[in-house]
Formats: structure tokens, C-alpha cells, sequence
């Protein structure tokens, strides 16, 4: 038999595998197996008979459901998504340039939002109940409870627009124009992700370091007269390590999901732009590739969490 | 500069030169700039494109497109600022009978590629265009040429023979859809033409470039290289041009102007003209079939409001006709203003008091989808409901395009008779309101074969009366051609001009600075 | 020996809760979010019939300034942006209330009944229910819109299907706690019917969470819903809705920023103080549990 640890890896694995089998059920129900006619719905009520019978046949919506759920799920397994509806180009071709854009948006996003989380995290969690940590939580608490795109125009108000002009408003992004020239245009969009997502991240670094620091392990570090500043970086810090991993994870997962509102408040050219545009003009097979890479990079980040958490901690609580 | 100009500047009324037309800058005027057209920089245009772009003249449909037709191509005859009829390439067009012609081309005209231009140019041309198997957009305007019997009648002389009457081939040919093309012309591999402007670089939805052609017919172009980028939204485009990364904008949202009227370093075009953006009824589908609902929606719009609330302010009054600068231009007809109680009992009379439709919108001009709506806002109290559906500007000229029962179009400035051709002929590439009318067809072969130019402008009266009592078109509002330039680019229209027509005619401009 | 009279069985679950509330009022921030709800709630309810003029009617040039006949200006097709504004609010709660009810009520159905009855059905149905966890809401909700269009009822589904998951697990974890206790084993061995154990005993004692859960979930679902307004997916022009409005006018941000400004102010302000007061509630039941540790 295989290991404890190993097994349970496995068994995450297993996991992730059968809820992106679930998902993408889930994405083509609610695109192609709903009740009612997706070609009329897409064409709109005044369209000819052959464009309606032309687009059935394109979408393969004549054949029963399950065929058409499995061939578009061998589709995908080859990597061919179909053709946008709308430009009649393969959406891989189409999405290509898109992916590239939001891609840097989430790197640069990412870099800067995990350490910021992990900082004021631990700073508040040390500093507790002091001054720092009242301001810090109170502006978390804020922020947190802000949709992203409030503070988009918030951000472009501030910096762009009405009181400073800082920084360009929108974004225009070309593959022919030198990066540095870019990254200005960059900077409020990633700057609107990282105020949208460091705040949850960061009260749960808070919460988990907290708990570390109040825990059996602590007090007796500190019983033996161990200095505080030891303790917190030496100890505490270490003890935190798999609640940083979870903060990382779920950092990377509500930048993913912030993407798309963020996206169109600046007019990116990236997935989440694309992704709306999709939706907007019912362009199918767009909408459930986009939704499908969307849904993956949850799964996976969740999944190399899991994963990551089960090999760093040395007590494994089971389950089962 | 000029002392008018001076002048209207010291009065400080910005508004005042808007009202003659032509451009303006926005801020105090900046210093004595040198005398004449100087030579040499890239002009950088910022445009709305998508992949769907194309270089071929032929089969344009985008401002973008037009505006790389115009640097690419030339054709026989062209149009002015004031859209009056000229010899373009060809030097001769005349009429030896009625169904006999003679074109003459200019000597020492070379293409890009330094081939020069010949009789078997131009008859390649024609038949490209009337290709029955692949008919391009001008050919319902030249199809009554045979294409058997064009004689070669030296290099530079052509004889075409008719099978129909067509007085108005000079208009036709004068039109960028009608270009002169080598043998070897392709739109994708060989986009070549007399144009003052040479293709370098295109990618359709990103970028192109195109090279000065030092070999121009008439006076050369001053800008060594116009590069035309593409943008997603017009915000992005704005801020471009104020932070000096573009060098035009045309067809900025009208909104946009009191930014840029308060932005340092830019330039307004703000011209009245006859552009149009009609809406399109169907008339060979229910329910505009009834003349009476074709009438009643006309008489819904409360005009006045519509330019004001939509153009805000800059377009005048349209009256559901077009190719209102055309000298032919029934501009005597009534101005046709609002009538909400005649609506309502023709769709009454007609059987549909609650009439309820369904308008198919597209950004595909800044003000395409608000006229939409404000259209519908004013139909309410007719008792009609109009639903508006936004589609995707890049499918919006795609396969669906001339089968929506209502619809909308965006159209430039042109003379009528090209457009006659364009839109009214069974079978044209932009029947949008679904014309095949027998008395509308007598009058435009009667039109076209009437020498006389009187009694021809008598005929066309007669069509567009027909047209103003029960056509397809409600065409709102005559808008001005807006464009936004930096202070950089010098040989603008001056105030106080009445042309209407100064769209993408880059080869007339220069940098001062 | 403890009575029937004095067990806690029998004790009115009530007082505990208004006892609960008292005591969050009493913190500042939840002063602070019920001042912000309420003043955003009220422009919401009563704001339509204030209005100056009908949100769609045309009164000013397009983005006109600010003046005597529009106060703070008007739009991009020259209507109030004022009237617009006090409109525009009434549509997002419309959606927002029965989306959250909907969303923790089932969670909370599903929650008690996995605390309660545990087995394999619990165990599959919350995994299943994961499956909806991997996806941002945002893009759960455009994926059902994509082909159904933007439908109120649609909408109100999709954004309670969207909360489900989470106040399924929150809600399981609140009563799982709770019936571990003592009194409800007790309760289970003399016999009293399950729907009274949930009833009498288990809702009581977490309606302090269940109350926190609700307010986050209201939060987060104007949150959504201004979201997919913004995007063009809510309420349709030319009708008056904030988050349209926000996407409306935001080509004139820089030099008529009232068409924007103001929508995007009420939702912040909204959902700060619900939030805040959804906060307030959720540290006095911390509090509460802390101090009164199970008997």
C-alpha cells in the first residue's frame, strides 16, 4: 500500500479530476443543454430560417445531448475548441493575444498582493489590538466590502482623472510597443486587484497567525523565556506556513475571479474582456473555453494548495 | 495664419467658428507657424478596427477601411471638397452616344509597383467589379456595361459600349469603390493602386503603414508614412492623441468634444455636412410592408430633439432622404417634423396601433446605438415599443447584415446617383430597405438616360419625392464630419470654407512643427 | 437534579437574539453601517418618488453641467442625472434581497439537515456542491445569462446559487457546534421529534451566525448584481439602474463625473454599512460564545 501522505495526494489528485469533470457538466448545461432553442436565442427572433438550421448544424445542437456533451469534450481534450460565433475564427486563435494580456495583469497583480497580504497579516496579528492593527482592519474591513469595480472608478478618480492625472485611465496594450511604455497602463488596473483582493486574504493571515501565536506551542516557547522577537519570527512565522499557503492559493484564486470586472472598467484587452464580450453576443464556444480555463485555474490552484498543505504539515489530520 | 482667423480667435467665440465650420483650435493660437507644406514625419491615425478590416477598395464597409482606400487608390473621375464631379485619373470621359462611351486616362500614370497604367488596367478594373459570378458594391451602378464589347483603343483609350443608358457614369466611377487596379491586383498579397500612399504593413484589428508613393499623378504627399493603429474604445483613442502618441482621431464621440475643447495641443474639425445614419425599414417584410408603417415611423422622430440630444447639436435637420449635398438634392420638398397623432392613426389604419419591433444597434459609430435608443424613447408616445438589441460591431456588416427587418447604417457623404446604385436596385450590395419598386426602377433608367442635365434633375426630383412619400429610410439628422487633430498637423480647412467633404484627404496635409 | 422547568430545553430562544443586537448596536461600527445603510436604503426605497423629473426623459444636452435645471448635471443622452440617480437603486434591492434570502435560506435548509442527519448523502451533496465553489460568481452568473439574456428571476437564481455553497458550509459548521451540545442530545434521547429539535433548539442558537451570514451574503450580493448592471447584464436601458449607470457615463469621467460618481458612492456606501453592521453582529456572537461556553 502506498503511503499515508501519498495516498491522500492521490486522492486530492482524483479530486481535482473529477470536479473539472463536473464543471465543465456544469458549463455545458447551463450554455447548450438548457431548454429552448440556443439558435434562436443567439440569432434573435427575425432570422431566416437557414441561419437558424445553418447554426443548429454548426453547433451540432440536432444531435442528442449527451453526443453533443461528449464530442465537445473530446474536442476540448485535443485542444480545439470550436470557432467563435461570431468571427468565425478557431477560439484558440482568437483568445491567444487575450490570455497574454491578462496573464502579466495577474503577475504583476499576484507579486504584489501576496507579500502586501502576508505583511499586514502578520504585522496586525503581532501589533494586535494596537493602534496599527485597529486602522489596518478597520480599512481591510472597508475595502473588503467594496465590489471591485467601485474601486476601479474610485482609483481612476483619484489618480487619473478628477483629482491627480497620474496615471492613464484606460488601457492600451499592443504587442508592438516596448514594455516599459506599457506598464504605465498597467498600473491602476493591477492596483485596483490588489485592493480587491488583499483584504480577505489578509484578515485570514490575521486570523491564522493569531491562532498560532495563542497556541500551546507559543505559550510555552515564551514560559521558557524565549524574547518575543524570536518567537514571532522564529517560531510563529514557520507555524504559519501552510495558513500562507492557503492565503497564496486563495490570493491567486480571488485575483482570477476579480479579473473580469477589473478588466472592463479599464477596457483591457485581456480574457476577462473577451470573456464579456462572449456573453454579450452569445458567442458559445467562446464562452465556455474562457469558462472552462477560468474554472481550471481554480481547481489547480486549489489542488497544489491542498497539495502543498499536506506535504508541509507534519501531523496529518485525515478525514476518514 | 490668416487675419480672419486672427480675428475670430481674438473674439474668443469657439462657438461662433463651429457654426461656419471647419476647424478650430482648441486653446489660444500658438506661434507664426512656417509659411508652406513641409515634408516629412509619420502620421499616426487612431481608428476602431477589428479583425474583419480589408484592404480592398472594392468591398469596403468601415470608416477605417475607407480611410486606407482613399490612401491606397484613385479612380477615374473623384469628387471634391464641395462633392462636384472631376477628372481624377482619367482626363477624358466623355458620352459618344448614349450607350457609347470614351475614357481617356492621363499620360505618364504609374502604380505603386511602376508599372504604368493602360486601357488593360482599367478594363480589368471594371470587369473585377461587374463580375457577375462575384459582383463587388458598385456594380448594380456599372452592370449596364458590357463587358464583351470594352475596346482598347490605344494604351491609354478606352470605348466601353452599354447595354443601357447610364448619364451618370462619371459619378459612378468618381467613388472609392470603384477603384483602378492593376492585372495583378490582390487585396491580401498585392494591394497595389495609384493612390498617394503605398501599402507597406497591415494587420487587420492591430496596425498598418503605408510609405509615401513619390511617384503621385499630381502634387506628392507630404507625409513620408501614415500608420493607421487600432484601439479598443474611443477613451483610449482620446488620450492617445492628447498624450501625443497619435496625431488624428476622426469620428470622435460628439461627447467627447468639451474635452477636447479644454485639452492643450488639439485641433477640431468640426464641419456641417450631410452625413447620414439612417435607420432601414424592410420594406418587403412584415410589418413594414404597409407603406402606412413605413409612413407612421417617419413621422415619429421629434427631429430637433434627435440632433440635439444625439449630435448634440452638431447635425442639422434630415428629411429621410439622402445625398443632401448632391446638386441634384430635392431640398425644396417640406421639412418633414414630428406628427405623433398621423402616426398613430396610419398604424391604427394599418392594423398595428400597439406596434411593438425590434431595432438590431451596433457600435459601430460612436452614435449608432444612441440614436437607437433615443428613437425609442421618442416612439413611446406613439404608442410603439421598440426594443433595442446590441450586437457585435464586427458582425454587424456580417452575414446577418441586410436581412433585419429594422436596422441602422452609417454612411459618409456622397453624391446620390452612386449611392441610387448602392441601395435601390434589387440585388444591390446595400438594399437595406429591401427595394424592388417598378416606378422607382423607371425613374432611375429614365434618369440615366437623359442627356439634358434639366431634365434629368427633373427626373430625380420625381424619384425622390417618390422616396420622401413612402421609402424605407428615416433619416433623422444631416451630421457634421468631426475630427480631432494635434496642433502639429497644418493644411486644415480654413473657417469659414463650404465644403463638406474633407474626410481622411491626408495627402493635403502637413506637420508644422 | 435538574427539572424540566429549569433544563435548558425549555428556555425562550427570544430574548437571547434581540440581546444579541442590542449589544452589536452598542459597538461604534455598527453605528457608523447603520447610518450608511440606511441613508443608501433610503435613497433606494423613497428616492423614485422624489424624483424631479422622469428618469428617461430627455432635459439637458448631453452631459451638460451641472446648473438650475439639472443639479448635477445629465447624461449621455441629455437626461437627469439627478432623477436618474434617485431612481436607480430601487432595482438592485429588488434582485439583491431575494437572492440573499434565497441563497442562505437553502443554505441553511441544507446545513441543519448535513449537521443533524449525517451519512453518505450529506457528504456526496456537499461535494457536488464544491463544484459551484470553483467559479467566481461573477462568472457563474454570466455563464447562464450567456443564452437565458439577463432575466430578473434569472438573475435572482444565479446569485443565490452563488451563495449557496458558502452558507451551506457556514451554517453546518454553526450547527454541527451546536448539536454536539448536551442539551440537544439530551433533547434527541427523550425522544422529541427532529423538526423540533431544529426549531426549538438548533436555529436559536445560531442565529447570531445565521444573522452574520445574511448580512455578508447582502453585501456581497449588491455586490454582484451592481457587478453584472455594470457590465450591461442587469436591468436594460433605457431604464435607470446604478450600476449601468456607472458604465454609462464613465466616457465623461473627466469633466461630468456626477453620472458616475454618485451611483458608485451608494454602493460603496451601502455596502460598507452592511457590512460593518453584518461585522458588528458577528464579533458580539463571538463574544457571546466565548463567555458562555457549552454547558
Amino acid at each position: 500500500m502506498l503511503p499515508p501522505m501519498l495516498r491522500l495526494v492521490v486522492w486530492r489528485v482524483a479530486v481535482g479530476a473529477m470536479t473539472l469533470l463536473a464543471l465543465s457538466t456544469l458549463i455545458f448545461g447551463a450554455t447548450q443543454a438548457l431548454p429552448g432553442d440556443a439558435a434562436v436565442q443567439i440569432l434573435g427572433t427575425h432570422a431566416t430560417a437557414e441561419q437558424i438550421v445553418a447554426l443548429r448544424t454548426t453547433l451540432g445542437l440536432d444531435r442528442p445531448v449527451i453526443v453533443q456533451y461528449a464530442a465537445w469534450l473530446t474536442g476540448i481534450l485535443h485542444g480545439d475548441f470550436g470557432n467563435s460565433l461570431t468571427g468565425g475564427q478557431s477560439v484558440a486563435t482568437l483568445i491567444a493575444p487575450h490570455l497574454f494580456a491578462s496573464a502579466m495583469l495577474l503577475l504583476f497583480s499576484f507579486t504584489t498582493a501576496v507579500p502586501l497580504a502576508l505583511l499586514l497579516g502578520i504585522w496586525s496579528a503581532v501589533k494586535r489590538d494596537q493602534l496599527f492593527d485597529h486602522v489596518c482592519s478597520g480599512a481591510l474591513l472597508v475595502f473588503a466590502s467594496l465590489p471591485e469595480f467601485v474601486i476601479g472608478i474610485g482609483l481612476v478618480v483619484v489618480f487619473a482623472t478628477t483629482l491627480l492625472r497620474l496615471f492613464p485611465p484606460v488601457s492600451l496594450l499592443s504587442p508592438e510597443d516596448p514594455i516599459g511604455e506599457q506598464l504605465r497602463y498597467l498600473v491602476l488596473p493591477v492596483a485596483t486587484l490588489v485592493v480587491a483582493s488583499t483584504p480577505y486574504v489578509a484578515r485570514m493571515m490575521r486570523a491564522s497567525m493569531i491562532e498560532v501565536l495563542d497556541s500551546d506551542y507559543i505559550a510555552m516557547a515564551r514560559l521558557n523565556g524565549i524574547d518575543e522577537r524570536t518567537i514571532v519570527f522564529n517560531y510563529a512565522i514557520r507555524n504559519a506556513i501552510p495558513a500562507s499557503i492557503q492565503v497564496i492559493a486563495l490570493t491567486l484564486i480571488y485575483l482570477a475571479g476579480g479579473i473580469v470586472v477589473v478588466e472592463a472598467v479599464f477596457n483591457y484587452p485581456g480574457i476577462g474582456v473577451a470573456f464579456i464580450d462572449a456573453v454579450r453576443y452569445r458567442d458559445l464556444p467562446t464562452v465556455q473555453c474562457l469558462s472552462l480555463m477560468i474554472g481550471a485555474v481554480y481547481v489547480l490552484t486549489n489542488l497544489l494548495a491542498d497539495i502543498a498543505v499536506i506535504l508541509c504539515t507534519p501531523r496529518l489530520r485525515t478525514q476518514w | 495664419m490668416t487675419a480672419r482667423r486672427q480675428v475670430l480667435q481674438g473674439m474668443g467665440c469657439t462657438a461662433l467658428a463651429l457654426a461656419t465650420g471647419a476647424c478650430q483650435q482648441g486653446r489660444p493660437p500658438t506661434p507664426e507657424r512656417g509659411a508652406g507644406p513641409r515634408k516629412g514625419g509619420r502620421l499616426r491615425i487612431g481608428e476602431l478596427g477589428s479583425s474583419a478590416d480589408t484592404l480592398d477598395a472594392a468591398r469596403f464597409i468601415t470608416d477605417a477601411d475607407h480611410l486606407r482606400a482613399l490612401q491606397l487608390f484613385d479612380g477615374l473621375t473623384e469628387t471634391d471638397e464641395r462633392l462636384r464631379i472631376r477628372m481624377g485619373l482619367a482626363e477624358e470621359m466623355t458620352a459618344e452616344s448614349a450607350t457609347q462611351w470614351l475614357i481617356r486616362l492621363k499620360p505618364d500614370l504609374h502604380f505603386h509597383h511602376g508599372k504604368a497604367v493602360t486601357a488593360d488596367d482599367v478594363m480589368f478594373s471594371i470587369r473585377r467589379i461587374i463580375d457577375p459570378k462575384n459582383p463587388y458594391q458598385g456594380s448594380q451602378g456599372l452592370a449596364m456595361i458590357d463587358a464583351h464589347r470594352m475596346q482598347k483603343l490605344d494604351e491609354r483609350t478606352v470605348r466601353l459600349t452599354l447595354t443601357k443608358p447610364n448619364a451618370f457614369l462619371p459619378e459612378e466611377f468618381s467613388q472609392i469603390w470603384n477603384p483602378i487596379v492593376p492585372l495583378d491586383f490582390d487585396p491580401r498579397t498585392n494591394p497595389v493602386g495609384t493612390g498617394p500612399y503605398r501599402y507597406k504593413r497591415f494587420t487587420p484589428g492591430s496596425r498598418s503603414l503605408f510609405t509615401r508613393n513619390t511617384g503621385y499623378w499630381r502634387e506628392a504627399p507630404h507625409f513620408d508614412e501614415i500608420a493607421v493603429i487600432d484601439f479598443n474604445d474611443d477613451t483610449a483613442r482620446l488620450n492617445a492623441l492628447i498624450g501625443g502618441e497619435i496625431d488624428v482621431m476622426p469620428s470622435p464621440p460628439h461627447a467627447q468634444l468639451q474635452i477636447a475643447r479644454a485639452a492643450p495641443g488639439i485641433t477640431i474639425c468640426n464641419l456641417p455636412s450631410t452625413a447620414w445614419e439612417p435607420f432601414c425599414l424592410r420594406a418587403d417584410v412584415e410589418p413594414f410592408r404597409d407603406v402606412r408603417v413605413r409612413q407612421a415611423l417617419r413621422l415619429i422622430p421629434d427631429r430637433p430633439q434627435f440632433v440635439s440630444q444625439v449630435y448634440n447639436g452638431n447635425a442639422r435637420l434630415g428629411n429621410d432622404l439622402f445625398g443632401a449635398s448632391d446638386v441634384d438634392y430635392a431640398d425644396l420638398l417640406p421639412q418633414r417634423m414630428q406628427d405623433i397623432d398621423q402616426a398613430k392613426s396610419l398604424l391604427r389604419a394599418a392594423g398595428h396601433p400597439d406596434l411593438e419591433v425590434e431595432i438590431v444597434t451596433a457600435s459601430v459609430s460612436p452614435t449608432l446605438v444612441q440614436a437607437a435608443e433615443v428613437y425609442a424613447e421618442q416612439a413611446k408616445s406613439a404608442g410603439v415599443t421598440v426594443r433595442v438589441r446590441r450586437i457585435d460591431p464586427a458582425a454587424f456588416f456580417g452575414s446577418g447584415f441586410l436581412k433585419r427587418p429594422f436596422s441602422q447604417d452609417s454612411w459618409g457623404v456622397f453624391p446620390l446617383m452612386p449611392v441610387i446604385s448602392l441601395t435601390l436596385l434589387p440585388g444591390a450590395g446595400d438594399n437595406e430597405t429591401g427595394w424592388n419598386d417598378a416606378e422607382t426602377l423607371r425613374l432611375i433608367d429614365a434618369a440615366r438616360a437623359t442627356a439634358d442635365p434639366a431634365a434629368r434633375k427633373d427626373l430625380m426630383m420625381e424619384l425622390q419625392r417618390l422616396l420622401y412619400d413612402r421609402g424605407g429610410y428615416i433619416i433623422p439628422a444631416l451630421i457634421n464630419q468631426l475630427s480631432f487633430f494635434s496642433d502639429k498637423v497644418a493644411g486644415l480647412p480654413e473657417p469659414g470654407s463650404d465644403g463638406v467633404d474633407f474626410n481622411f484627404q491626408y495627402r493635403k496635409l502637413w506637420f508644422a512643427a | 437534579m435538574v427539572t424540566a422547568r429549569d433544563s435548558p430545553v425549555t428556555e425562550k430562544p427570544r430574548p437571547a437574539l434581540v440581546r444579541l443586537l442590542r449589544e452589536a448596536v452598542r459597538l461604534r461600527r455598527c453605528k457608523i453601517g447603520l447610518v450608511f445603510s440606511l441613508l443608501a436604503l433610503a435613497v433606494a426605497l423613497i428616492g423614485p418618488f422624489a424624483a424631479p423629473y422622469s428618469p428617461t426623459a430627455f432635459v439637458a444636452a448631453p452631459f451638460a453641467m451641472p446648473s438650475a435645471q439639472v443639479p448635477l448635471g445629465a447624461d449621455y443622452l441629455g437626461r437627469d442625472v439627478l432623477s436618474r440617480f434617485l431612481c436607480g437603486g430601487l432595482s438592485l434591492l429588488l434582485i439583491a434581497v431575494p437572492a440573499t434570502v434565497l441563497g442562505v435560506g437553502l443554505g441553511t435548509v441544507l446545513g441543519i439537515s448535513t449537521a443533524m442527519f449525517k451519512g453518505i448523502f450529506a457528504e456526496a451533496s456537499l461535494r457536488m456542491l464544491d463544484v459551484l465553489l470553483a467559479f467566481p460568481q461573477v462568472v457563474l452568473s454570466l455563464l447562464f445569462i450567456t443564452l437565458l439574456g439577463p432575466r430578473p428571476w434569472l438573475l435572482i437564481g444565479v446569485v443565490a446559487l452563488a451563495h449557496f455553497p458558502q452558507s451551506t458550509r457556514v451554517l453546518k459548521g454553526a450547527a454541527a457546534e451546536v448539536v454536539e451540545r448536551d442539551f440537544v442530545k439530551a433533547a434527541q434521547i427523550i425522544g422529541m421529534p427532529s423538526h423540533r429539535i431544529v426549531f426549538q433548539e438548533l436555529l436559536p442558537n445560531v442565529g447570531g451566525q445565521l444573522l452574520v451570514e445574511l448580512g455578508l451574503r447582502f453585501t456581497y450580493s449588491i455586490g454582484i448584481i451592481a457587478a453584472l448592471s455594470f457590465l450591461g447584464f442587469g436591468r436594460q436601458p433605457p431604464h435607470p439602474d446604478w450600476g449601468l449607470m456607472v458604465s454609462e457615463n464613465k466616457v465623461a469621467l473627466l469633466f461630468q463625473p456626477w453620472g458616475t460618481v454618485l451611483p458608485v458612492i451608494a454602493v460603496a456606501v451601502l455596502t460598507v454599512g452592511v457590512n460593518l453592521v453584518a461585522d458588528a453582529i458577528g464579533r458580539v456572537t463571538a463574544r457571546i460564545q466565548v463567555r458562555t461556553p457549552a454547558p
